[in-house]
């Protein structure tokens, strides 16, 4: 005689199953992605700064030459 | 590696150690899952998602209660919400007073697991959802109330009625 309850718990263990291999592997992407934005934002802000130095230096150079050439 | 050296890896986010975690606790994570929904595709979403914000709450845990358990409590949250996303909840029945009675009768024990899924999978969903919680997670009705937004009674009356359910098909399938 066994309560039906005790008998779903005692029967809990034996339903463990190993996920397939490709949980892991959405998993990871899912990780993988969430790293991503911030690289990609760092990466674009450096890439900025640089357009913007350039830009400045650009900009320099053709003040220096217009005011020299007058 | 100790349970300390686990968790310190995970805060640093170590592949390594979030793999070595999965593989020592999906098994078991993967059978809470797949207890709260019946679709194989919704259990492996719900793990997915589950384990996802174990790496990414790491932070969150303070250490007081098993680490087991909060990630147990984590995989839980995530199957109720796809299976709410999925369809709303509905609690059927009488919200009327059910006792507690610890009732008790002859069972085949030697049912695959492959069954007992199958048995829990003939459950209406809140049904299934309070059975879970009640028996299988150790929750008291009035924490069942509050995780589900329902009323002590009507969780009550919803495992009694999942009992009576479960006596049935059992006994439709020759167990009892």
């Amino acid at each position: 005689m066994s309560d039906l309850f005790d008998f779903f718990r005692e029967k809990e263990s034996g339903l463990h199953e190993r996920p397939p291999e490709k949980v892991w592997k959405q998993l990871e992407q899912r990780l993988d992605k969430s790293r991503r934005p911030r690289r990609t934002g760092l990466r674009f802000l450096q890439s900025l700064v640089v357009a913007i130095i350039l830009l400045i230096l650009v900009l320099a150079a053709v003040l220096v030459w217009h005011y020299s050439a007058k | 590696m100790s349970a300390d050296e686990l968790i310190d890896g995970l805060r640093k986010q170590d592949r390594k150690v979030q793999r070595k975690l999965y593989e020592l606790y999906s098994p078991l994570m993967f059978s809470v899952c797949r207890r709260y929904l019946w679709s194989r595709e919704d259990a492996e979403e719900a793990l997915v998602s589950g384990f996802y914000k174990v790496f990414s709450q790491i932070d969150y845990y303070n250490g007081a209660g098993s680490f087991e358990g909060w990630i147990r409590r984590i995989m839980v949250n995530e199957s109720l919400m796809l299976l709410r996303k999925r369809q709303p909840l509905h609690f059927p029945g009488d919200e009327g007073e059910f006792p507690d009675q610890p009732d008790s009768f002859s069972i085949e024990s030697d049912i695959s697991a492959r069954e007992i899924l199958e048995i829990l999978g003939e459950l209406p969903p809140g049904y299934r959802t309070i059975f879970n919680l009640y028996v299988l997670e150790g929750l008291k009705h009035h924490e069942i109330g509050e995780m589900l937004g329902i009323s002590i009674n009507t969780s009550k009356s919803q495992l009694v009625l999942a009992k009576e359910k479960l006596r049935k098909i059992l006994k439709s399938r020759g167990y009892v």
